[in-house]
């Protein structure tokens, strides 16, 4: 028993999520079915998939508040790529962009010496208006068929968001749990001055860890983009605060040190599951937000309570 | 009928898993000193923050003054008259002085009357003979004097009982003098002092009696004339410690390590000096002598400007950063263990791979069955007694962390290795398994650069000593020359 306890302290998202599937399995008789339960899982991808950045982010002791204005910036000067009809390049540039915000923020934080809420901060003020003004504040749309699947499309019944998600979710935890760039994430958000005086280039890794922060942003405007045949300047708000949400609710600590790719992965996964239940429960959607934000702060109190 | 001033009588206390405390007794009289000695884990910490309210014992009772008393948190002790004056002072270091003496009991009247809390911090610090400016920031203080601060803290609480955790692992031997002299103050004021420290000369030097502990047991109860250093140690240890200092290495004639003309601005001017193979070269000098800067400078963590740095032959070009250092076969086990050598909330394991991932690791795979292998054989060779390789670095003791330290940085083979206070705040018996490390890898041709602030350790083990005194070498003794005395010449400059 104390060990069941125990181990729901530390992955408070898969507490609740239990919690919810019960209580909702009974409130209504359209949560369980299989159609639903793929729905939940194709909302939660492009959500799941930033925080998973957001996730190695916070665990080397750092922030990414850009993530959301990176996503809409790479959307939508992919977007004007695709509308020419390079599907390819298209990506690819949308994926340069995430990765060239990502850089910046990591090389003002570990060269700049900023604080990481400071930098990513001013870098989501910029994304957002680069966004702007390049779109003009219109919205962009008319993209090639092809490019429609890694939105709509589907491989054995799975939509493929949610295999693009499993794909990254899977590449995350071997990143953080079977390379050295994922022990070092760990130690330096542990303690940044023993990991560098252990000889390792700290400085390095922090902005690779804000960089894959940067390119996840990208790829889940993809995905986003590719359902929605368009590209939207209002992109991504407020994805920062989601994001950071999941990945506190999977068990990380603000301070850095403690986290995981499987605990975010239940955090996102249960912030989707409110909206959903709310939804078939015909909850008015103002009130969702007060719900994820009580459902935070019970998961925070429950893992500080020993 | 007389009553005793403090008794506690018959505590135990026990964490999951742990009896951290076994019916233990203490009592101490008014104005009376009592050293609490015994070794890492053996419950003294455990005692002291039940008398202090931060713990609650599972059986036992409480008697200050004869009055049985319940104390269910820290400020039922303060409010009782029981201050404890943490190694980690907790003061507020952007608040002045004043405001630290009376924080919490701020007299209320329309506002905080600042300069009525000046005036009376004033008669505190001058009673005790404190030449502090109460309007100073704290932070702008050094160790010593936010010692000072937290004692007259303790005073304006009108404590009885004071309780000091290691109060001299940081100071110099002249502020240790004049916290002695502070003690006997407080003593004829009639406030008890529970001392606890690792250091033996000091106990005998300031308290009236001892207590020991070990294990969660006392062990032995007196007054000091009773009692010899090697009586103490015994009693501390279970067993008979044979040689307190170890020394068996024999340094060879060829030149390991050499540098010229070694700066680190601000803090060390123009050293020149060379250590030999197998040799144990220790470096000794007062706190702010530029013996810690001269560590992280030779190891690339701090800027440094040298002539040149040799190892075996190597000419070392840049040194930038501790990377250049390690790769080059110069390690340091740092000073400051919790905040520079390990990451707390990691295991052992990941602790030991951090400086040695390259050899159980490429860019793209980290192998943990070799990790572990790696970490398990280091558990071994080093004696680091932990249930397993996965235990959390936090929960080790204070040696058993030291020799995790030392493990991580030694796995990388390093040819120059400078320990710097590698005993600070661990027990006896990790003490001499360090210094048996430091002979065992002096006798493998490794150069050693031993730096401490204690000197008996510095003395029996070095083959050759260098003194600094403000950045700056004043002696460089060998043989019959080492001597405490001679040392403290040379660090306060005499010499």
């Amino acid at each position: 028993m104390k060990r069941i306890m125990e181990f729901f302290r530390r992955n408070p998202a898969l507490g609740g999520l239990i919690g919810l599937y019960i209580f909702l399995g009974f409130l209504s008789d359209r949560f369980l079915i299989l159609s639903n339960q793929v729905n939940i899982l194709r909302q939660v991808s492009t959500q799941a998939i930033i925080a998973f950045g957001m996730t190695i982010v916070i665990i080397s002791g750092g922030i990414d508040l850009s993530v959301g204005s990176v996503f809409a910036f790479s959307a939508v000067v992919g977007a004007s790529i695709l509308k020419q009809g390079e599907v390819l390049l298209g990506i690819l540039v949308a994926m340069g962009i995430g990765a060239l915000f990502g850089s910046a923020n990591g090389l003002l934080v570990a060269k700049g010496k900023m604080q990481p809420f400071i930098a990513t901060l001013a870098t989501m003020a910029i994304a957002r208006s680069f966004t702007l003004v390049y779109t003009n504040g219109m919205p962009i749309t008319g993209f090639p068929r092809a490019f429609g699947y890694i939105g709509r499309g589907e491989i054995l019944g799975i939509p493929v968001p949610v295999i693009i998600m499993l794909v990254v979710l899977i590449t995350m935890w071997y990143l953080l749990r079977m390379t050295k760039i994922g022990l070092y994430s760990y130690s330096i958000g542990g303690n940044e001055e023993a990991t560098r005086l252990s000889g390792i280039r700290v400085d390095i890794y922090k902005i690779i860890f804000y960089t894959i922060s940067g390119i996840l942003s990208a790829v889940s405007a993809i995905i986003l983009m590719a359902r929605l045949n368009s590209a939207q300047p209002i992109f991504g708000l407020g994805y920062e605060l989601d994001a950071i949400a999941a990945v506190v609710l999977g068990g990380a600590s603000l301070s850095g040190g403690t986290g995981g790719i499987i605990g975010t992965f239940f955090g996102a996964l249960l912030m989707g599951v409110i909206n959903n239940g709310l939804n078939l429960l015909d909850v008015s959607p103002f009130y969702q937000q007060a719900v994820k934000g009580i459902v935070i702060l019970l998961a925070v109190l429950l893992e500080k309570k020993e | 009928m007389r009553v005793t001033f403090l008794l506690m009588e018959g505590i135990t206390k026990t964490f999951p898993g742990v009896l951290a405390l076994d019916s233990v007794t203490f009592e101490m009289e008014k104005g009376e000193v009592c050293a609490l000695v015994g070794e890492n884990g053996a419950g003294k910490s455990t005692l002291i923050k039940i008398l202090s309210g931060v713990h609650r014992p599972d059986r036992g009772k409480i008697f200050l003054e004869g009055k049985e008393r319940d104390f269910r948190s820290p400020i039922d002790a303060i409010r009782a008259g029981v201050a404890v004056i943490y190694q980690e002072l907790s003061l507020a270091e952007n608040l002045p002085v004043y405001a630290n003496v009376f924080l919490g009991k701020e007299p209320w009247k329309f506002g905080i009357n600042h300069s009525y809390l000046e005036e009376r911090t004033k008669l505190i610090l001058e009673e005790l003979g404190f030449d502090i400016d109460p309007k100073i920031e704290v932070g702008k203080l050094n160790v010593s004097e936010k010692q000072l601060v937290a004692i007259a803290k303790a005073l304006a609480y009108d404590a009885k009982i004071i309780v000091m955790d290691e109060p001299t692992a940081t100071l110099t031997e002249y502020e240790v003098e004049r916290l002695f002299e502070i003690i006997k103050r407080l003593k004829k004021r009639g406030v008890s002092v529970v001392f606890i420290s690792h250091r033996l000369d000091e106990i005998f030097e300031v308290a009236d009696k001892v207590v020991i502990l070990r294990d969660g047991k006392k062990v032995g109860e007196g007054k000091l004339e009773d009692f010899s250093r090697d009586d103490i140690i015994n009693l501390m240890v279970g067993r008979k410690i044979e040689d307190m200092y170890p020394k068996y290495n024999s340094p060879e004639d060829d030149v390991a390590f050499r540098v010229k003309n070694f700066e680190v601005p601000g803090y060390v001017s123009k050293l020149s000096f060379e250590v030999r193979k197998g040799e144990i070269f220790g470096v000794a000098g007062l706190v702010g002598c530029g013996k810690s800067e001269l560590a992280l400078g030779l190891f690339g963590a701090m800027k440094s400007r040298f002539d040149e740095m040799m190892i075996f032959g190597r000419k070392i070009g840049k040194l930038k950063s501790p990377i250049d250092a390690l790769r080059n076969g110069l390690v340091l086990i740092p000073e400051e263990r919790k905040k520079h050598g390990l990451v707390l909330g990691m295991s052992v394991v990941e602790n030991i791979a951090l400086p040695n991932v390259d050899k159980v690791s490429n860019p793209m795979y980290l192998s943990w069955r070799k990790t572990t292998n790696l970490a398990e054989s280091a558990v071994r060779k080093f004696n680091i007694k932990t249930p397993s390789v996965r235990q959390l670095v936090k929960n080790l003791s204070g040696g058993n962390q030291q020799k995790v330290v030392i493990g991580k940085y030694i796995f990388r083979e390093p040819d120059v290795i400078i320990l710097a206070e590698p005993t600070r705040g661990i027990d006896v018996g990790a003490k001499v398994e360090v210094y048996r490390m430091m002979n065992d890898l002096a006798n493998l041709g490794k150069a050693i650069l031993f730096i401490s602030s204690e000197l008996p350790e510095i003395v029996s083990l070095s083959d050759r000593v260098m003194v600094l005194h403000r950045g700056k070498m004043t002696a460089l003794l060998h043989g019959d020359q080492i001597t405490q005395e001679n040392i403290l010449k040379a660090a306060t400059g005499v010499m």
